[in-house]
């Protein structure tokens, strides 16, 4: 057991992953020598030699595509796209290939690798280099997302992510790479996608969230229960495709009020997909209409202003209250 | 400080070795058995014809849309021949002739132009990847394929193919500089017909050959005439040898012509000249090989008739196993949509497809899952 | 056998084509592949070759017409087996029709349901004939859910939440008072005092309805004892509000009367038993009803409305008469239409029946409206008489207490009669004191002398 970041829990099960299956191999940009801009790769080129961490041309569309043939040949690739904000270049590779390989030869060929990326604001980077589209992943058909809010999920999620049979789209929240540590146990954890965790148990309403928007969730929680004697249910995703919706749905069920957080643009999101499947399956179980605290319609602004648009803990608490007295 | 020259150690070679004479350059003549040199000549032949009854099949209302190959017949055979079963084949969209020889059946392509998966379904035992729409996006995997066998030390090489509109696309560029940068194993083979669709070369680059990039990228470089399937089959040949030997990537332009409309939905007189489609008509592949190997021996009025038989009963046996299987439950079941999209459905799919079978009024075969390799065509 | 050649898309989406020419005449004889005709699309002009060996019966089409996709463009004889292929025309044609056929049957059988149910909700077969509205009222669908497992519907229901919004308590009185909607009632307070439920949350701002001013101030009753403030929900405000419309618009006047029952009870006595063998049960009450149509087709003013805008009354000429039943949740006033035109056992079925429905909270909402008179009868409980208070915008209602034996003097003689006393509270506006007397007397004469409703039919 040892405590350690996020960003190294990430490293670890990069480590343990590709020392325990030489079919595992990584690919991006700076990713070798430098280890990462974020050094989430750290030690792995030293280790496993350039063959098996390999340092390519400035290209993600290329860094994409050729993960695609190399996992259609039998390898497991793990690329990395040095910021999610640049993952469009290879989106056509992801929508038209990664996600319909399996579907277009009818399981005769498949695309076993992983997308890692950073995503999100609150590091006071430049433009391009804080967004959250995990929404236009969760739209197209065919790819998993799953998205981490911890040291301890992150590595066992990555884990399931390198060992699934199908494309995942891994989003890294930077803002929580090295915000805490956690402990991590010594022992290989898997954490299996598609399952949501309840982490706290409360009454009266749920709030649901993933990734970096939990820390502004869980902060609003507390504020709740001390400033207003309601402990609210907490629900993380973890996994966006597959949706956890049965969690979800239980929860909401017996607390008749939701919150859904998240940093994306809401327009189409992930937390509007939540809200929508909470009208199909528990209508009827509905105090209030289903809230969404998000990122707006506009793209992130420049970091002066991003903490305005990243939804925080105040934001959220106020719409829990106007949820309640509905 | 003054101006001075940095040479750029490259020459592009043209390569003709069966000219539209059928003169053949002894000395370059590669060493293809009679056996080898019939089974291309039937092989091109079979795509020819089947290119013919496809359109026929089109257009009543049979098939769907589809690209034709009449012309291109050379540039796969000659390049698919250069390959041995363990290497990799990733084709674009014209290369019938190639994808028979490789393994794949008539069967397959008719039931992809029908609109059904399973002809993208790769015959067992077969390393290919289905044919690609999206012009130069499977260039990467072709890419990745070869980087993969570097990283496994696996000594196998990989043929893709691009048309000469592919070359202005960005994946064309990422994928020859990825394969370049990592000595990949892979032939890069160009179809220069000349048009895509209705936009000429010359709206496609600024230069003058497609093989003089390889050039910028540090590969070889060889431009072919894709009319001859045998400098085809050699240009390629030395390719994946090379490409085995570890001597990383070759691209291989092959200059030819579309004689046919780019797909059914088309109509090349809008923006062809008849003149020059039929010059370039009289220089079709299939007319000098002919000569070729009736020059050779190979082949008289009766072999051409015993291959002409076996043809017609192929494509008429493929068009009636077709018929035939649309109306299997594998096929026609539109609950099967559902089924190969993950390696296990997930509940939000399964959801839908539940969805689907209710307003099927097929509720009770929800459940059932295909078995999970259903390729469709028997080989 | 013959078969079609239906035009197909010639390229992706083409919807139609032009003939161009025609190669094969009618009684020809043809091969599969060979060209039929040329057309020319938007896209491009094809050759269309022919799927099938035989001979073309007939051509549909002729040269320069546009032929839209789906159009028959030959029909052939003798084609099938021997088509090269193996593919008939006739699976050419089953193509198309397969495409279309499951589509459509599907469709169908899916829209037909949902087509009955539009239909049927206007003309109103269901449970609740006559909605109040076609428009959705304000609730969430947690009380929505509520209001569906006790099989409410909740457009019944007043909303006491923000916005007229029904809140879950208001579903729970309703279930409570096992009655109907609040309907404005000529009564006071029920037995329970408040709809409100003991959890339930803050209620909104009230503002009684008062004689021109101000709610009054109270003073603070807490400095003599302990005291429980309980929010007005729901029913109970309706009520409220209710009675204030009444007191304040109509100037009540009430006259008292006896009406002497003896025989009449021997009557009913008599007659119960078959009364009930139709499913009813003969009481005061319905000869009441009777007794009363009687009564106002003599006195109509007492059957009216006065229409303050226009200064008009308004007679009906219908007698549809509101009965108060007493429920948990509240006095809720069931009508019985059309009284004048029911016999008295059809009167005792319904009677029953709604009073059944009422107290169970099931009565049909067009059944709690369109009263032009109330009749109110507390006799159940006991008491010598009451002022009711009348039904807004009805113009009069009849009180009756209970029927008791009392010593009476008849033909100078003391005698023991059953007398039940009456009280009717009229609009004074409407009509006056005399006519009151005269109006009464007479539905009392009705229901000792019973035969004069007999003669009136």
């Amino acid at each position: 057991m040892a405590e350690m970041n996020m960003a190294k829990a990430i490293n670890k099960a990069l480590y343990e992953a590709m020392e325990r299956d030489s079919r595992v191999v990584v690919l991006g940009e700076d990713v070798g020598q430098d280890e990462g801009v974020f050094r989430v790769t750290e030690g792995l080129w030293a280790k496993f030699g350039d063959k098996r961490v390999m340092d390519t041309p400035l290209a993600e569309a290329g860094i994409v595509g050729t993960s695609i043939g190399m996992a259609i040949y039998g390898l497991r690739p793990v690329c990395e796209i040095q910021f999610a904000g640049f993952d469009y270049f290879a989106y056509h590779q992801l929508e038209s290939h990664a996600a319909r390989f399996r579907n277009r030869t009818r399981g005769r060929l498949s695309v076993p690798m992983v997308m890692r990326a950073p995503s999100g604001g609150g590091i006071r980077a430049l433009e391009h280099h804080s967004e959250s589209r995990e929404g236009t992943y969760a739209h197209t058909p065919g790819l998993k997302v799953v998205i981490p809010s911890g040291p301890r999920n992150a590595r066992a999620l990555l884990h399931a992510a390198i060992q699934d049979p199908d494309p995942v789209i891994y989003y890294e929240p930077k803002a929580l790479y090295r915000l805490f540590k956690e402990e991590v146990p010594d022992e290989i954890e898997v954490m299996p996608l598609g399952q949501a965790k309840v982490v706290q148990e409360g009454k009266g309403i749920t709030l649901i969230s993933y990734g970096a928007c939990m820390r502004a969730t869980l902060e609003a929680a507390e504020m709740l229960e001390e400033e207003d004697g309601v402990k609210p249910e907490i629900i993380d995703l973890l996994s966006i495709v597959p949706l956890d919706m049965d969690t979800v749905c239980k929860s909401v069920q017996k607390t008749g009020r939701a919150v859904v957080i998240s940093e994306e643009p809401r327009y189409c999101s992930v937390a509007s997909e939540v809200s929508s499947q909470l009208n199909d399956t528990v209508f009827l179980y509905l105090e209030a209409p289903v809230r969404r605290v998000t990122g707006f319609d506009t793209p992130i602004p420049f970091f002066s202003k991003e903490k305005y648009y990243i939804p925080d803990a105040e934001r959220v608490l106020m719409a829990c209250r106007e949820t309640l007295s509905f | 400080m003054p101006r001075t020259i940095l040479e750029v150690k490259q020459k592009i070679e043209y390569l003709s070795i069966l000219n539209d004479k059928a003169e053949v350059d002894k000395a370059l003549e590669p060493k293809l058995t009679n056996e080898q040199l019939k089974h291309m000549y039937t092989y091109m032949l079979m795509a020819r014809r089947a290119d013919e009854r496809f359109l026929n099949l089109q257009r009543q209302g049979r098939i769907g849309t589809f690209p034709q190959t009449t012309g291109h017949e050379a540039i796969s055979m000659g390049a698919s021949m250069a390959l041995k079963k363990s290497d990799w084949h990733v084709p674009a969209y014209r290369e019938l002739a190639g994808m028979l020889h490789r393994g794949w059946t008539l069967v397959d392509q008719l039931l992809l132009w029908a609109g059904y998966e399973q002809g993208q379904s790769p015959p067992n035992g077969v390393n290919d990847l289905p044919i690609c729409v999206p012009i130069a996006s499977q260039l990467l995997h072709a890419a990745g394929i070869g980087m993969a066998m570097n990283i496994k030390g696996d000594k196998h090489a990989v043929v893709t193919y691009l048309g000469d509109g592919a070359t202005s696309e960005g994946d064309c560029h990422e994928a020859f500089n990825f394969a370049a940068v990592f000595k990949a194993p892979v032939v890069f083979v160009c179809n220069n017909n000349q048009w895509a669709i209705s936009v000429p070369l010359s709206r496609q680059m600024g230069c003058e050959t497609v093989a003089q990039k390889a050039i910028a990228y540090g590969m070889p470089g060889i431009r072919v005439d894709g009319n001859d399937v045998l400098a085809v089959y050699a240009a390629v040949h030395e390719a994946v040898e090379r490409a085995r030997a570890g001597g990383g990537p070759t691209l291989v332009e092959c200059l030819t012509f579309r004689i046919v409309a780019h797909t059914t939905a088309d109509d090349p007189k809008k923006y062809q000249k008849e003149e020059t489609r039929k010059e370039w008509a009289a220089k079709e592949p299939l007319i000098r090989f002919a000569k070729y190997l009736r020059d050779k021996g190979i082949l008289n009025d009766e072999v051409q008739k015993q291959i002409d038989a076996e043809i017609e009963t192929t494509i008429r046996d493929a068009i009636a196993k077709m018929d035939e299987k649309i109306k299997t439950d594998e096929l026609a079941n539109p609950l099967y949509t559902f089924d190969y999209l993950y390696a296990e459905i997930p509940p939000f799919l399964q959801k839908q497809r539940d969805e689907l079978a209710h307003y099927l009024g097929k509720d009770k075969e929800s459940s059932s899952k295909q078995p999970n390799h259903a390729h469709a065509g028997s080989h | 056998m013959s078969t079609e050649f239906i035009l197909p898309d010639l390229g992706e989406g083409i919807h139609e084509a032009e003939i161009i020419s025609i190669l094969v005449k009618e009684g020809e004889t043809i091969k599969e592949d060979q060209p039929l005709m040329e057309v020319e699309t938007d896209k491009a002009m094809v050759e269309i070759p022919s799927p099938v060996s035989g001979k073309v019966e007939k051509v549909h089409v002729k040269v320069g017409q546009v032929a839209k996709v789906g159009m028959v463009m030959f029909t052939f004889s003798g084609a099938g087996g021997a088509s090269a292929s193996g593919a008939s025309a006739e699976k050419v044609k089953a193509k198309g029709e397969e495409k279309a056929q499951p589509e459509t049957s599907a469709r169908t059988a899916q829209a037909a349901p949902a087509k009955t149910a539009s239909i049927s909700q206007p003309s109103g077969n269901g449970k609740h004939p006559q909605k109040p509205s076609d428009t959705p009222v304000p609730a969430t669908p947690a009380t929505r859910r509520l209001a569906r497992e006790h099989g409410i519907d909740i457009k019944l229901v007043n909303g006491s939440g923000p916005a007229g919004r029904i809140l879950k308590e208001d579903i729970e009185s309703f279930v409570k008072g096992g009655g109907r909607s609040p309907i404005k009632s000529p009564f006071g307070a029920p037995q329970k005092p408040f709809g409100g439920g003991k959890d339930s949350g803050p209620a909104e701002p009230f503002e009684m309805q008062t004689f021109g001013g101000q709610p009054v101030d109270l003073p603070d009753f807490s400095k003599y004892g302990e005291v429980e403030r309980i929010p007005l929900r729901s029913i109970r405000r309706k009520i409220a509000q209710n009675m204030m419309q009444s007191w304040s618009h109509i100037p009540h006047v009430t006259h008292f009367d006896e009406a002497d029952v003896t025989q009449l009870n021997e009557s009913i006595k008599k007659y119960e038993k078959q009364v009930k063998e139709a499913g009813g049960r003969l009481t005061l009450t319905v000869m009441i009803l009777k007794a009363i149509v009687s009564g106002l087709r003599r006195y109509p003013q007492f059957n009216s409305s006065l229409d303050e805008k226009t200064g008009e009354i308004v007679l009906k000429h219908y007698y549809n008469v509101g009965i108060a039943v007493a429920t948990d949740r509240g006095l809720i006033v069931p009508v019985i239409r059309n009284v004048e035109q029911k016999s008295i056992i059809e009167l005792a079925v319904e009677l029953g029946d709604i009073a059944k429905k009422t107290r169970e909270g099931k009565i049909e909402l067009d059944r709690l409206q369109g009263g032009t008179f109330t009749i109110t009868n507390i006799g159940a409980i006991g008491g010598v008489g009451m002022v009711p208070m009348v039904n807004f915008p009805e113009a009069a209602i009849l009180g009756m207490a209970k029927a008791t034996p009392k010593p009476v003097v008849r033909d100078g003689v003391i005698q023991i009669r059953t007398i039940m006393p009456v009280a009717l509270s009229f609009d004074h506006r409407i009509a006056d004191g005399a006519e009151a007397a005269y109006f009464v007397r007479h539905v009392a004469d009705c229901l000792e002398y019973p035969m004069q409703l007999l003669l009136e039919g």
